[in-house]
């Protein structure tokens, strides 16, 4: 299931979307967030996180989340899910969930942070509430929030992820829980 | 020419919010701060960073941000937190002060375009 999804995502549909996401990134580094490194190219980053984040963001042809996880470590480890760490797998079905909820996600890269061992992507959630997630019912709705991503790279593999998204908003924006100040 | 390392401008930043100094944020933040991720309700810029920073000290008297990483480069950095405290009274209308302790995790990034940090995007991990 969450295959499938993930190669839907890369269809023909999703490389036209992806034209988009670049356009998006060259307003938002305008607005002076992705200050420095061009988060499309993601030039100059150590190991595997450039084509992680490649794979990620449907540049050139991926096979989806298996060509994603080509570049990590089998042993990778994952934090920032509940429970964690999560492995690979873990991972797979994680993100699987996700994209059977939100069935037209993009993943737009606003900055790329490096430092020492680590990469930091900043990049949105964006798609629309349009499958079960976490057991609220499709709602049609429009979501939009923040994700930070810092990896680890070893061997020009990823080695470790640490993921927050902004759950808490995403479930306001689908009206599974009530935002801040509403009665 | 920036005397200080971005990365250093959001260790200040962190200490002058943990040790309720929100005066000192004037030195490190930019006025017109771009905020697009902050609560709604309380407006944006500078001021909306500090009226957040007072209604979390009211709410959760001991609220700290440990910063568990830091990835800077150039003009840009990402922080990722761990947030505990103990809410003791009424934050907005939505979290009630139960007398409940809690910990959480997230990360922001923090951007300059002159010298104080000039935009953030945020994350948090309930």
């Amino acid at each position: 299931m969450a295959k499938s999804r993930a190669d839907a995502f890369c269809s023909p549909a999703g490389l036209r979307r992806r034209s988009a996401t670049i356009r998006l990134c060259r307003r938002r580094r305008k607005r002076g967030f992705g200050l420095g490194r061009d988060p499309k190219s993601g030039q100059g980053l150590p190991g595997g996180c450039r084509r992680v984040l490649a794979q990620a963001d449907h540049e050139g042809d991926p096979p989806g989340l298996d060509g994603l996880l080509a570049h990590c470590a089998p042993n990778a480890v994952w934090y920032g899910y509940a429970p964690e760490p999560i492995d690979n797998n873990g991972y797979r079905a994680a993100i699987g969930a996700f994209l059977d909820g939100f069935t037209d996600s993009r993943f737009p890269v606003q900055a790329l942070v490096a430092e020492g061992d680590r990469v930091a992507c900043v990049h949105q959630l964006v798609g629309t509430h349009l499958g079960t997630f976490q057991g609220v019912p499709a709602s049609g709705r429009p979501v939009r929030v923040t994700g930070i991503a810092i990896f680890r790279p070893a061997n020009g593999q990823v080695a470790e992820t640490w993921l927050s998204a902004d759950l808490v908003g995403l479930m306001m924006q689908i009206g599974a829980i009530p935002a801040p100040g509403a009665a | 020419m920036v005397s200080i390392s971005t990365r250093d401008l959001v260790r200040r930043y962190q200490d002058a919010l943990n040790a309720g100094d929100f005066e000192a944020l004037d030195d490190v933040v930019a006025p017109d701060i771009a905020t697009p991720d902050i609560l709604p309700g309380f407006g944006q810029g500078r001021e909306a960073v500090k009226a957040i920073a007072r209604a979390t000290a009211q709410a959760w008297p001991d609220f700290h941000v440990t910063i568990d990483d830091l990835v800077g480069e150039n003009d840009q950095a990402v922080a990722r937190i761990t947030m505990t405290g103990t809410a003791v009274n009424n934050f907005g209308t939505m979290l009630p002060g139960n007398g409940r302790s809690f910990r959480f995790t997230g990360a922001y990034y923090a951007g300059r375009k002159t010298g104080n940090l000039s935009s953030t995007l945020a994350s948090k991990t309930a």
